[in-house]
């Protein structure tokens, strides 16, 4: 049985036990994955903007994990509903690359925006940093191994 | 954001007067016949946009620039590595590599977008009476959906929702094809719309 999950931009998913999340076209965006060892329980989101402060006018009043703080809460509540423990989630992060200079003008960037954001958060949710492979000016691609909480990261060479 | 069938038709017109501009300069740039095909027009919420495109992961070079005042949003000129290589070599007249595109190479491209769009934008501006100004333009190339996102999540600060043209053409010389992609905010779309009318009452 396949148990693959593909996830698209502003989206996320858990799983329990088994099955590869993956995500691609991480660009500025940023990927988000939390995981419990001792449970087998993890998600990943994919999220594109800092928080829905970041948008001019948004009409979508639904949490949604097309933002960085909110795809932290979603990814926190289903890891919880599926057994997972906020105790022992640690978080890996990746993207928020900046891949056209005009974009942001002389600022950082979203992509910096959202890496800042995501930091931010788990701080404040007592959410550990694992590792990150974040920035740059390169695309990404991201799976998630359920079954032994490895995660593999692609890029264009 | 709504379009009717009839504001979809007259954003289509103005597209396409200036698109074929842009494409004139084009034709001029690399000595070939260029076709298109019909503009394809779409609503979308900007998380949604690159799976309503399709778009792959596949590796494409995009010019890419913003446009502010009357029609803020961005365009885009995306085509394969090999037909961007083959478009720097005859606009330099040196060799070029596409898996490795030297700067002589992403300057003649970046030169590249800014005529066609130039073309692009004045033919919009004369016909509609408006002012739509360009930034300088950027090239990257990388996976098409990274590259897209990126583009996305920027116009994703100002709306939420983005009016999407995609415009695919085939260079004839090279038998490859490339696309316009255009990406407005609802109120460039509103102006827009607005100065068409605003013409075609002039003509009545």
């Amino acid at each position: 049985m396949n148990n693959n999950i593909s996830i698209n931009t502003g989206e996320a998913a858990t799983s329990k036990g088994s099955g590869v999340l993956e995500t691609s076209g991480i660009g500025s965006c940023l990927v988000i994955i939390l995981f419990d060892e001792k449970t087998n329980v993890g998600g990943m989101a994919h999220a594109m903007l800092p928080s829905r402060k970041s948008v001019a006018n948004e009409q979508n009043m639904n949490k949604s994990a097309k933002y960085v703080d909110e795809a932290i809460d979603i990814l926190v509540d289903d890891i919880n509903k599926l057994g997972g423990d906020i105790n022992n989630l640690k978080a890996r992060i990746i993207g928020g690359a900046k891949m056209f200079k005009i974009l942001s003008g002389d600022n950082r960037g979203i992509g910096f925006n959202n890496i800042e954001a995501a930091k931010k958060k788990l701080r404040e949710v007592g959410i550990m940093i694992d590792s990150e492979d974040t920035g740059g000016t390169v695309g990404r691609i991201v799976k998630l191994d359920i079954k032994n909480g490895l995660i593999e990261v692609v890029k264009r060479m | 954001m709504q379009l009717n069938s009839a504001e979809q038709d007259k954003i289509k017109e103005v597209i396409n007067i200036g698109v074929g501009q842009g494409l004139v300069a084009f034709t001029k740039m690399i000595d070939s016949q260029i076709d298109y095909e019909i503009p394809v027009i779409m609503i979308e919420r900007v998380e949604d946009a690159s799976r309503r495109l399709e778009i792959s992961n596949t590796t494409k070079s995009v010019v890419l620039l913003q446009m502010k005042s009357d029609g803020e949003g961005f365009m885009m000129l995306t085509f394969s590595p090999e037909t961007a290589s083959q478009i720097a070599t005859k606009m330099t007249g040196e060799a070029s590599n596409f898996s490795n595109l030297l700067e002589m190479d992403k300057s003649a491209l970046r030169e590249l977008g800014n005529i066609v769009s130039g073309a692009s934008f004045t033919a919009f501006n004369r016909f509609l009476d408006i002012n739509v100004v360009q930034s300088p333009p950027d090239i990257a190339t990388d996976m098409y959906t990274s590259l897209v996102h990126s583009i996305l999540a920027e116009i994703g600060t100002l709306t939420d929702q983005i009016l999407i043209i995609k415009v695919t053409f085939e260079i004839a010389s090279f038998n490859s094809r490339g696309e316009f992609l255009f990406l407005f905010t609802p109120q460039a779309t509103k102006n827009i719309i607005e100065a068409t009318d605003r013409k075609l009452a002039g003509h009545e």
